[in-house]
Order: C-alpha cells, then sequence, then structure tokens
C-alpha cells in the first residue's frame, strides 16, 4: 500500500493511530523509550510493507508493534512467567490504594504480559475477540481465558482491598 | 452452571461476546449466587476504572523521527542507528565466554598464519660486508687497522 511513496498518506495513517499505538506499546512493556522505539519500528516497517488489504491494516499496525514490545521484554527478561498471571508476586502493595481506578490501572501493569496484552486490547483499544486473535495470533478460545483469568485475578484483588477497608471499619 | 463457568460468562458478557442461550443461565445463576454477583459487580467496576486512564502523551521525537520516514525508502541514517543498536541487543547477543573463546581463536588462527607466512629460512638476513670495508673507511676506528 505504501510502496510508491505516498508520504501524505503515511504521515496522515501514523497521525490516525499515534496515540493509541504509544499508549498500547507503553502499557505493555512500562517503559517510555521501549514504547517508543517499538512505535518507531512498527512504521519502519510500515513503510516499506505492502498492505493490500486497507481492512487489515489496524491489526497488522498493532500485531507488528505487540511483537516488538515483545522482544523488548524478551530483552530485558521481565516477559513474566508465562503459567501465572501475575507477573510476580500478587500484587498487594496496590491494596493501599483505595481509588479504585489506580488500584486497577496499577494491578494491570503487575499482570503477565500475555494476559495484560489481552485486557489492553479489548480495555483500551475495544478490539473485539476476532481482532484480538489476529494481533496475538492465539485461538478466540484462548482470548476468552485469558480475558476471563485476568479479570478473576484483578476482580480477587478488588474484593481482598474491599473485605480488608470493610474490616477496618 | 458451576461458579466458573457463570463467571467466564460475566467475562464474556462484559465484552458483547456472550452466547444468546448462556446469557439466561447465567443471569439465573447471578440471581441467586452473591460471589457471582460480586464478581460481576468487580467487572463493571474495573471497566469504568480503564475507562477513565489519564490519556498517554506521544513523546515530539516520536513524532519527529516517524514523520521523517520516506515510504518505500531506507530508513534515513538516525534510524539505521537505532536499528543496529537494536539488533546488537537483541539478536546477536551471545555469552560472553562464547564472545572470548571466539576472539582467542581468531588471534590465535592470525598468529599462526602469520608464522606460516614469513618462515625463519625466507627471512632475508642481514650481510655485513667483510672487516676490510670498514677498515678502510675514514671514520673507522683505529684498532681495526
Amino acid at each position: 500500500m505504501m510502496r510508491g511513496g505516498n508520504q501524505k498518506a503515511f504521515a496522515e495513517l501514523y497521525m490516525r493511530y499515534r496515540r493509541a499505538l504509544y499508549a498500547f506499546a507503553l502499557r505493555l512493556t512500562g517503559n517510555p523509550p521501549e514504547a517508543e522505539d517499538a512505535v518507531h519500528e512498527t512504521f519502519v516497517k510500515f513503510a516499506r510493507a505492502s498492505i493490500s488489504e486497507p481492512a487489515a491494516l489496524k491489526s497488522w499496525l498493532y500485531r507488528v508493534a505487540r511483537n516488538e514490545c515483545l522482544m523488548a521484554l524478551r530483552g530485558r527478561r521481565a516477559a513474566g512467567d508465562a503459567d501465572g498471571v501475575w507477573a510476580d508476586e500478587t500484587p498487594l502493595s496496590l491494596a493501599e490504594k483505595a481509588d479504585t481506578r489506580l488500584l486497577v490501572q496499577g494491578a494491570l501493569e503487575r499482570l503477565s504480559v500475555e494476559y495484560r496484552e489481552v485486557v489492553l486490547l479489548r480495555e483500551f483499544e475495544g478490539m473485539s475477540y476476532g481482532e484480538i486473535v489476529q494481533v496475538t495470533g492465539t485461538s478466540p478460545a484462548s482470548v476468552k481465558s485469558r480475558l476471563f483469568r485476568a479479570r478473576r485475578a484483578l476482580a480477587g484483588l478488588l474484593r481482598e482491598v474491599r473485605n480488608e477497608e470493610r474490616d477496618v471499619r | 452452571m458451576t461458579c466458573d463457568d457463570v463467571q467466564a460468562a460475566i467475562s464474556a458478557y462484559a465484552d458483547g461476546e456472550i452466547h444468546h442461550d448462556e446469557e439466561g443461565a447465567m443471569f439465573a445463576h447471578v440471581a441467586g449466587c452473591a460471589q457471582c454477583r460480586t464478581f460481576l459487580r468487580n467487572v463493571l467496576d474495573m471497566r469504568s476504572a480503564f475507562a477513565a486512564a489519564e490519556p498517554v502523551d506521544v513523546p515530539a521525537t516520536l513524532d519527529r523521527d516517524v514523520l521523517a520516514i520516506r515510504p518505500g525508502a531506507a530508513p534515513p541514517a538516525a534510524h539505521r542507528r537505532r536499528w543496529l543498536a537494536g539488533l546488537w541487543e537483541r539478536r546477536l547477543s551471545v555469552p560472553l565466554p562464547s564472545a572470548a573463546l571466539v576472539a582467542i581463536a581468531l588471534v590465535s588462527i592470525t598468529i599462526f598464519s602469520l608464522s606460516l607466512l614469513l618462515k625463519p629460512s625466507e627471512v632475508p638476513l642481514l650481510t655485513l660486508p667483510p672487516v676490510d670495508v670498514y677498515a678502510e673507511h675514514p671514520s673507522a676506528p683505529a684498532h681495526i687497522n
């Protein structure tokens, strides 16, 4: 699509997706330079790519950005335990955040990357299961299961905090 | 349906991806199960929390670098450097002992090759003229004569 050098179309596409892609990369990596690098590399690849179906463009961009983020995460060995929902220990330290918004967003950062990415694509990008499958290359059943497990872990955290608050009162 | 099944259905319901035949059974269970009602409430609270997330600002350096890309052309020099740096860090990194072994092997091969090229018999020897040549020279010390 971009072959032939349509600079104006390229700039317009970048302006359309830049904020969402950067936010996705930032929330996935938790690291601004890595997020910036991931989005930059995505558009370097896009400038040299030949995408025949405009409908597939969004999934393509997110897929490439996601792969760049995963490479960065693997590079610093922070991808987390593939079998667990939390990247490290259960984020009990977040319990002190009384604000549900901060608590949930803080807990999201602590999810293992395979759970975090589906939550980000669903909750922040508003993607359907079919679109998430296009981006992550997993099955619809896996997307559904990961979203459920991630929500159960986050809901468990909310429940614990609310119980603690009730006990304190 | 077990509570696990119902909570999986609640998750799919929140995404608008539930089957119609599941939906009725899910709500029937939720009506009589406090645990699943709490789960439903928490899922909806999480959705509100995500929706209230602060917007993210895009760095100006990213805009500048991406808008400098020329579609179909090779990336500009600055990007090439970053690309190479990334390649080195991410794909060509090897364990230090392996890298040291390769370096030692290369140096050894070089030294061995040079020693073969410059065999002692082939090295031109410095041949001195007979002593009387020196003796006849005006600056020669007296004891030679």
